[in-house]
This record gives C-alpha cells, structure tokens and sequence, in this order.
C-alpha cells in the first residue's frame, strides 16, 4: 500500500537541466585494414536532446592520411564506409605500418587527428574439424567442433575471431557468420579484463574477442561448437560447402572501441549499471581510428546430404 | 612493514611507561552513576575534582573510576540534562560512591556535541553523540522516527537518496559504516528499501556516531562507526510507552522483575497496513473468483533486554534484537474434484543476540565479556501444490522453489577499561569473529504422484558457503599530557583468514587535543582503518538482495588513511562552535565496471567489478546553541570526493579521476527546536545539497560498421538539481490521570519542493518524423511532495 501510494503521489516533470555546451563534436570514424583501401567517414554528433537527426557523412572536410611519413589526400565517395559515405585514399597500407589521420571539418576550428598501427598478421592454424549430425544437447542438433589454435608473439595482441560458412564451396564473396560458443577452463575461468567479450562458456554469439593476456602472449587452443537445426542446414547442403574460420588482429583502439560500443551486458545492468563509456582515441573529436588485419582460413569441403550423410564427419587439417 | 611497526610500538611502550607513574598514597574512587527516575546508567557523565582539576567519564556500562592523591575531594558529577551533583571529602581508602542524577526539567537542553559534557575538552574529535529526545524532535517522513535520517542532519553526514535511511559519511560508501547495536554488528539497517531503518528510538539509551578519528577499539569498516545503547529499563517500577502513527504502531515496556536487581525493557514496532487491508483484499478476491486470497508486507522490530545486577561491580546483559521485512501471498482455490494453492514469501531481516557480563576486578580495572550472534537474512519461498481426484485417484502435484542467502556473526570478545591514575584512561582487548558468508542457494523441488506413477527431483544451486575467521586485539589511552594536552593514541590490530588466505593489517589511531584557553580548542587525529568485507548492492535503494562478500585472493581489503584537524570553541556554556578539516585516502575500493550490475546473483561478482582508490576532503562547520527555550544548530559542509580507477585491467573512466555518485560541493543543515513549556514543542529542519553525480551520454553518432552511437564523455558528468526540503512538526503533550498523552503533527516537505528521486531520458517514438528526433527530455522521478503525518502516544 505504501508503495503504491508513493506511486500515487509521485510525479515525473522536465528537469531544470544545465548540460553547458551542447555543441556537437566532429566525428571521425576509420577502420584502416592491412592490404585494403583506407576510408574515413567524417561527421558530426548531435546534443542527444536535440530536435534533430543524427548527421551523415560531410562531404567538404580536408582529410589528410599519413602513412609512414607519407601523406595523401582523401577523395570523397558516397559508396565508401559501408555507403554511409567517406572519404578513400589510394593507399594500401601494409601490416605494421604507422597511420595518422587529420581532418579540417567545416564549423570546427581545430583540427581532428589520430594515429594508429596496422597489426602484424595473425598467426593460427585449424587443428581439426568434426561435424556430428546425431546431437540431443542443447538447442541444435547438428554440431560443429573446430579446435584452432592462435599463435600470439607478444603481449597486447588483441583478436576477433569468426566462423563463416560460403554458400557454396566456392562462393567466397557471400559469407555467412555463425554462432558459436567456446567452452574453454580458461576462457570460463578468466579473471582477466580485456580479454574475452561475450564468451563465458554458455553465451552463443558470432564473434569473439580476446587478447594475448589470456594466456600470457603464448599460444592457445580454443574448441569453437557450433550447433544448428537440422533443417538450417538442410537448407544450403545441397551443395558442398566450407567453413571458414576467419581470425582478426585488432590494434589496442580498435579492440577496446569494438569492446565498449557493445552496451551492457544484459537488460538489467542496462537498467541498473552505468552506461558503458565508449572509447575514443580521436583527438579533437570523438570516434576512432584503429588498424586491423584479416586473415582467413577455410576448411575442406563439407558434404552434407540428405539421406547419405554419416553420423559423424570427422577432418583432421593439415596445418595452414 | 618494519617501519609501519615501529612507531605504533614506541608509541605504546611510552605509553605504558607513563601508565606506571602510581602514586602511593593514592586511591580510588569508583561507582556507577545513573538516571535518579530510571536508574538507566548513565554514559559519558562527567566526574570531576574541583580541587585537583582531575577528571574522568563514565565508560559504556556507567562504571567510572577516579584515582586521586589522598587528601580532600571536591567532587562535582555532571551530565547535561541533570542537576549536577556535589560532595566534599577526606579520600584515605578506596571508596565506591554510586550516584542517581535528578533530571533537570528546567533546562531542557538539545545538544548534539563531540561530547556531552564539553565537546571542545574532549581528546575526541569527529564524533557526534546525539540524545535520543533529539532524534525524536526531528521531523521526519511519515512521522515516523528515525535515528538515522537524525544524523543525515549533521555535517560530514549525507544521505543518499530522496527519503532513504542510508549514510555517507565523508565520502565513503554505504557499506563502510559499521552499526553496532549494544556492541554488535548489524548488517542490513534498513525496512522497506531504505526509507526507514532498522533502529528504534523507543528502545535506545545512546547514539554515537564516529566519523573519524576512530578509537582503537574500534575497527572493520573504512567510514564510521554508529554505536549505539539500549535502554537497560526501570529497576523501580513498571513504565511504558504507546504509539500509533501513519506507519507503524509501537509498544515500549520496561521495569523490575526483581526490584533493584533485575530489569528488562522490550520494544515492538510493527506496521499494520496489512492488517487493515486484509478484509478488503479477502473481498475482492471472493468477488473476483480468485480463492481465497491473501497478501501483504510488513516490518518489526523487536527489542529485548534484560540487566540482572549482581551487585554494583557485577551486571549480566542479555539483549535481543529481531527486525524483518515480510512479503507474503497466499491463494487457495478449491473447485469440484480437487484444490490448488500458491504460497509466496519473501523475508530478510537481522537477528542479534548478545549475552555480556560486565565486572569490576578491581576499582580501576573494569572487564567486559561478550560472546554475540548476528545474523542477516534474505530469503524466498514459493509452493505450488495441486490436489485433483479422477476416478477416485488422487493426483498429487508440488513445486517448490527457494532462495537462501546471508551471512552470521559468531563473536567472543573480551575488552577492560583500566584506569592507573587520573591521567591514563587503557582500554584493551581482544575479539575473536567467525563470519559465514552464504552468498546464495537456489532450490527446486519436485514432486508427482497420480497413483501409478512417481516422481520426484530436487535440486540445490548456489556458491559454497564462506568461512572466515577475524582476529582482532587493540589497546588504546587517553592520556592528560598536561594541562593543555590530551592525546588518545592506540593501535589495533586485525587479522583475516578467507579460503586460505590471511591478510593481517595493523592500525594506528592517534588524535590529541590542546586547550588554547578555556573556552577555546585545537584537535587534530589519524587514524587507519581496514575493512574485510564488501557489499554488492546494485543502486541507490537498498535492495534486500544486497549481498555481503568477504574479500578473496584477487579482491583485497579495503583500507583507508584519515587525517582531520578542527578547532573548537565553547561561548559561556550557551552555544557550540566547531570547524574542522579532513582529508580521507581509501584504497581497494570496489566499482562497477561500465554495463554492470548486481542483482541477486554473486557468480561471477569478481569480474563485474573494478578495484581502486578514491579521496575526499572538506570543511565542516557546527554552530550549536544547546540551552533555553530555543536550540538547534546550523551545520554546513564543503566537500569533494573522487574516484580514481586506473589500475592495469581494472581501468574506469580511462584512467581519469571523477567524481563519486555522492560527491556533493555544500551541504548545508539547519534545526530549530522551540519548548516554551512542558505542554508544547516544536521543531523545524531544512537541508539543502547539491544535487548528485550522474552519467549520461551527451552526444549521439552514427558509425557506420556499429550503428548510433551514445558517447559518454565521462564518468558522473551530470549532476542532478540540488536538493532542499523544510520539515516541521509540533508535538502537544498533556499530563493525563495515568501519564502523559502526545499528539505529534509533522508536514514533510512544507513547501512540496519536488525533489529528484532518479532522472532519466524520456522518449517518445512517435516523435521521429523523418529521421529527425523531436520530443526528447531529460524527466525526473519526485517521490514525495508535502505529506503531513500524525501520530498518538501515550507514556506511563
């Protein structure tokens, strides 16, 4: 009865609210990637009480990227950044490079700059493969195992790691990402920050994140399980397909803006925790800057029919 | 290390050296001094030979002892309230001289002071000792009395939000008090989500809340150390106290049960909306087919307490205390072949009890004995049973589900007050601790039978229980230096044994004081403090699912440096003036990362927090008035506190320092009292702080691989409106055949400010045309406007 009569005599009203400068910042967003076309996307924020829309793409700034000493001008594309629109540079920068990005953004007097590194190319190898179509455990019914193993040279690596499946065997431009989960003593185990986002050995997600900490710089063997419906594999095996496991190397920015834009862990700390603070390493502005390299490995073909197919499909890797 | 041990060690070995300067031709008075109408001990009165200019204060039991050179005493025995008492004699023995002071009901007096007799004498500094009729004057919410939200008026003291029990004392957090209830720890002090707490103040004799500069005996939590007395009751005759209020209704006795040796005092509290909404809830349930339906939620607390006087050097206490909050529903459904039912209820709540003997050894060396269990509980139960007949089998079906989680107290401790010469008041002792910590257990059962067949499953989840083991040892003095000088110094010394870990801590305490003349003072104190325990809460309200963890391999005690100086001026006995400085170092404190929270589930609670360090400092102003018709004080505080998280993998706000959730810039707290005679007072409070910390993000952007961005530029980057509030109430008092009735009117909030309770961002969908936002606003959430309370009681 209290409650409730505190529920009857309370009241939500405006809050007289001072938010000082609500100016918007320049907003500056790149994700350099190894042996790929440079594009930035350039734009600006909004007050997020504004009776406004969010701002696309500026198309009139003057982006300037540095690669190793050497700068070069930035030509603005509609198509570029995912077709938000950006600017590209005619540049391919190589793992291990050193970039710095600066742009003057019409209405901001200072200048918008931040550095990054283009990481080393990550190391791994699949160690084996096995498909078992005849599973009663959880939510699926057909399973995956793929043990790999990352080859860390030092501290302060960061990954991304993915399990992509091609339509077909050959059709290495259409990939699907896959959930996953990794039951690993040490992943369930971690008392580490930094290291793994989403992965505590019962969450199913399509991406998983960890760094070289996890196991001191060494090396680590992971199991990925994968499970799915019968029938959603029934859906693509009418021809041959592959699995592809696909292993980034992030460089520190890059992995911890990745990390904090994924929000709270669940509905209640969104309620109850405080709001994740999103990094940024730009200085003059927010957003962020951060290299990565890509590599992809793909395993044989995986024949999956309807009446032929055995209990259990087992490929052992030869190392790649 | 070493060196963190030697200066406590000179420090005491001087100290017992100067301990042993015994004259011999001196001797000891020793007694109890007491209440003249209730024979309630009296503690902190003072004891003082005019001649000599010795003094000494009655410990915690009312004992004093006083060694003076043989010779003429002139002795005055004072507490404020009372007539003092004089006597003059020849001391050429021991003797035991026991006092009843008369109160003096033509100076009514309201004091909150470091110490009652002359808070700027006293070598304790940052103490507030505030007297139970002054924590019943202060208006409150619903009229309901409040110890706690009584010293949320005082400076250094915040609370936290709108309506809540909770304190924060000098920046540190809620979990860094340690609430003592006559000498043992209670862990939840709080009824229904904070807004009252767990306290009393019908079964309470005497409040002390220590701030800093904490003596040695004390120890366990970082912030402040909230002592606090039950009344022992009435050796004399029986005495009693009723009351109904807008809440709760409460019942005090107390009186002999063998006159002039043993006395008891029990107190209950109850809120009854239950009660009265039964008939009504019974109603609509018929009405609505729903069975027979009953639901509702109450709290008690229940206090007792019973002195047996062996003789005056020898006392056994036993005290109980029980308060819960219940949460209960019962359904019952009957229909033509069978029946079902739902049973819900949800319980937490403390339970102590403590048995202390207090003897005298001799007449300086007073032992106190005390073995103690505490308990905290917070736990769920639901039952589903179905009972169905088909062709005359019974189908029987249950479901049980259950939640278990808390921690018990099992506590010996032994400590001594010995008094050598005038100069020298030691305490010391030891205490042994066994903590059980049992984070949480859920359980389901099972279970069917329809004749043929029959099944059963039960199943238990939940983190092991936790023991631990505390140790703690500490010897403290108040040492008269000189004329002008008085030091308390000590040390104590803990150690903590969690799942094979032991983690020793050792804590030096020292404040002093200097009378620079009569009426004027200069104290300053440290003092170190380490806490073994955390406290997963999860928001500003207090949450029964508030858990209590010891610290473990990876999270180490928390500990804190506090340095404070003050200045303290007494004007003609009338009126109080207090400044003083602090400066608070704490280390090892506990944060939640970004995106986390904790509700009800410790798994995993390690990795969902940060460990660093945080500082406050500020300025405390006190101007007391303390006698005549009007009394009251205006306090005012000037703080900052801030949190810094920068440790390698436990980084927050980027390694930036920022500002705690409480971090309030003033706090200001008036209170006015006005009796102009025994039929009628009044009072009035009015608080006002800046507003508190909060973290919301500002800007909005677009990227275009993760979509709209919300960016937080930092951490606690807004901060709500201020907060102010007048209170007021008037209690009219009539002398009726048997007692004394009481009508109590209190207005809460008199000019219904509307004060933020939580502020969010309010969000209209329909408002986006085009893409563009309109209609966004930053709302808050007010609880309470102006709520006027009345209340009836009776006292015989």
């Amino acid at each position: 009865m209290l409650i409730a009569s505190l529920f009857f005599t309370s009241c939500v009203e405006p809050i007289e609210f001072d938010p000082g400068d609500v100016s918007p910042y320049p907003v500056l967003v790149s994700r350099p990637c190894g042996d790929s076309t440079v594009s930035v996307y350039i734009s600006k924020s909004r007050f997020f009480l504004a009776n406004s829309s969010n701002v696309h793409a500026l198309d009139d700034a003057t982006v300037t990227l540095t690669v190793n000493g050497v700068p070069s001008a930035g030509v603005y594309d509609d198509g570029a950044c995912n077709g938000y629109g950006g600017y590209l540079f005619p540049l391919l920068p190589r793992p291990g490079d050193s970039l710095r990005i600066e742009a003057l953004v019409p209405g901001f007097s200072d200048k918008v700059s931040a550095v990054t590194a283009i990481p080393q190319q990550p190391s791994f190898e699949i160690v084996d493969c096995v498909v078992d179509t005849n599973v009663q455990e959880n939510w699926g019914n057909i399973q995956a195992k793929i043990r790999f193993k990352v080859n860390c040279s030092g501290p302060n690596e960061y990954y991304a790691v993915r399990i992509l499946k091609a339509f077909s065997a050959s059709d290495t431009l259409n990939l699907d990402d896959l959930n996953f989960i990794v039951n690993d003593p040490i992943v369930n185990n971690s008392n580490f920050e930094d290291v793994l986002d989403g992965y505590n050995g019962s969450f199913w997600d399509r991406e998983m994140f960890f760094s070289s900490e996890l196991f001191t710089g060494g090396s680590h063997e992971f199991t990925a399980v994968l499970e799915y419906w019968q029938g959603y594999w029934e859906s693509f095996s009418s021809n041959p397909f592959t699995l592809y496991l696909e292993v980034r190397a992030l460089s520190p920015e890059l992995y911890r803006y990745i990390r904090t834009t994924g929000g709270p862990n669940s509905e209640l700390d969104e309620l109850f925790g405080e709001p994740v603070q999103v990094f940024c390493n730009i200085d003059g502005g927010i957003g962020i800057f951060g290299g990565y390299t890509i590599k992809r490995s793909g395993m044989p073909e995986v024949h999956y029919g309807h009446v032929d197919m055995p209990e259990q499909y087992y490929y052992k890797s030869t190392k790649k | 290390m070493k060196h963190h041990l030697i200066c406590p060690c000179l420090l005491l070995s001087l100290l017992l050296l100067s301990c042993m300067r015994l004259s011999a031709q001196s001797y000891t008075i020793s007694g109890t001094i007491r209440d003249d109408a209730s024979s309630e001990t009296l503690i902190s009165a003072t004891i003082y030979d005019m001649l000599s200019g010795k003094g000494t204060l009655t410990n915690a039991q009312g004992r004093y002892s006083l060694t003076l050179p043989q010779g003429e005493v002139r002795l005055r025995i004072s507490y404020v309230g009372y007539q003092p008492y004089f006597d003059t004699f020849q001391l050429s023995a021991n003797r035991e001289l026991n006092i009843s002071l008369t109160p003096n009901r033509q100076l009514q007096t309201v004091t909150v002071t470091a110490d009652r007799v002359s808070s700027h004498r006293s070598s304790q500094m940052s103490a507030i000792d505030i007297p139970v009729e002054h924590i019943k004057s202060v208006p409150v919410l619903f009229g309901e009395t409040d110890v706690l939200k009584a010293l949320q008026l005082l400076p250094g003291v915040q609370s936290g939000t709108e309506g809540m029990s909770g304190i924060y004392v000098r920046g540190g957090g809620p979990d860094q008090n340690l609430f003592l209830l006559d000498g043992v720890p209670l862990y939840n002090v709080n009824h229904l989500g904070g807004f009252f707490s767990a306290f009393n103040a019908d079964a309470i004799k005497n409040v002390t809340l220590y701030k800093g500069s904490f003596p040695a005996r004390f120890g366990g939590r970082l912030s402040s150390v909230l002592d606090i007395t039950t009344n022992d009751g009435n050796d004399k005759r029986l005495h009693g106290n009723a009351s109904i209020g807008v809440i709760a209704a409460k019942v005090n006795l107390e009186g002999p049960i063998y006159k002039d040796k043993t006395t008891f005092n029990v107190s209950l509290r109850r809120t009854y909306f239950d009660l009265l909404m039964q008939p009504a809830i019974m109603a609509i349930s018929t009405l609505e087919d729903m069975g027979r339906t009953n639901l509702g939620y109450y709290f008690y607390d229940l206090n007792a307490k019973v002195t047996h006087r062996f003789s005056e050097r020898s006392r056994l206490i036993a005290s109980w205390y029980s308060g819960d909050d219940r949460i209960y529903a019962r359904m019952r459904y009957v229909y033509d072949n069978g029946d079902e039912s739902v049973k819900l209820g949800y319980n937490w709540g403390n339970m102590v009890g403590s048995l202390r003997w207090n003897y005298e050894l001799t007449p300086r060396l007073f032992m106190n004995v005390t073995g103690a269990y505490t308990r905290y509980r917070n736990e769920i139960n639901t039952t589903f049973e179905e009972n169905e007949v088909y062709d005359s089998e019974i189908n029987y079906y249950s479901a049980t589900m259950y939640y278990k989680s808390g921690i018990r107290d099992i506590t010996a401790k032994v400590d001594f007050d010995f008094q050598p010469n005038p100069d020298h008041t030691v305490k010391f002792g030891g205490a042994w601790v066994h903590h059980i910590f049992q984070p949480d257990i859920t359980g389901n059962k099972m279970e069917y039978n329809d004749g043929d067949d029959n099944l059963r499953y039960d199943t238990v989840i939940g983190q092991s229980i936790v023991h631990a083991n505390e140790l703690t040892a500490f010897i403290e003095d108040d040492w008269n230096v000189g004329e002008m000088l008085k030091i308390n110094a000590g040390v104590n010394v803990t150690g903590f044994a969690v799942q094979g870990k032991f983690y020793p801590s050792l804590q030096p305490r020292l404040s002093g004081r200097l009378m620079l003349s009569d009426d004027l003072s200069v104290k300053a104190g440290y003092s170190y403090m380490t806490q073994y325990m955390h406290q997963l809460s999860n928001s500003s309200i207090s949450l029964p699912s508030d858990l209590w963890v010891p610290v473990t391999a990876r999270i180490e005690p928390m500990y804190a440096h506090q340095l404070a100086a003050g200045v303290f001026y007494n004007w003609s006995g009338i009126a109080d003036f207090s400044a003083e400085l602090y400066y608070k170092r704490m280390n090892n404190m506990l944060e939640y990362k970004d995106g986390s929270s904790f509700f009800g589930l410790s798994a995993g609670w390690e990795d969902k927090v940060c460990m660093g360090d945080g500082w406050s400092y500020g300025l405390e102003l006190l101007a007391q008035r303390t006698i005549g018709d009007i009394t009251g004080w205006v306090g005012y505080t000037w703080s900052r506190t801030m949190r810094l998280f920068d440790r390698p993998g436990e980084t927050l706000n980027n390694g930036e320092p920022f500002p705690a959730k409480y971090d309030r810039r003033h706090d200001i707290s008036v209170m006015v009292s006005y009796k102009p005679n025994e039929e009628f007072d009044c009072s009035a409070t009015w608080v006002f702080s800046t507003g508190n910390t909060g973290t919301l993000a500002l800007q909005e952007y677009v990227d275009p691989y993760e979509g709209e961005i919300s960016y937080v530029s930092s951490r606690n980057n807004f901060r709500m409106p201020a907060y102010h509030r007048l209170d007021v109430g008037f209690n009219f008092h009539k002398q009726k055949k048997h007692g004394i009735r009481t009508w109590s009117l209190s207005v809460y909030n008199l000019y219904n400010r509307k004060n933020p309770f939580l502020v969010f961002e309010r969000f209209d969908t329909a408002s986006i045309v085009n893409g563009v936002h309109y209609g966004s606003s930053l709302v808050k959430l007010s609880l309470f406007p102006i709520i006027p309370s009345i209340s009836y009681s009776f006292k015989f």
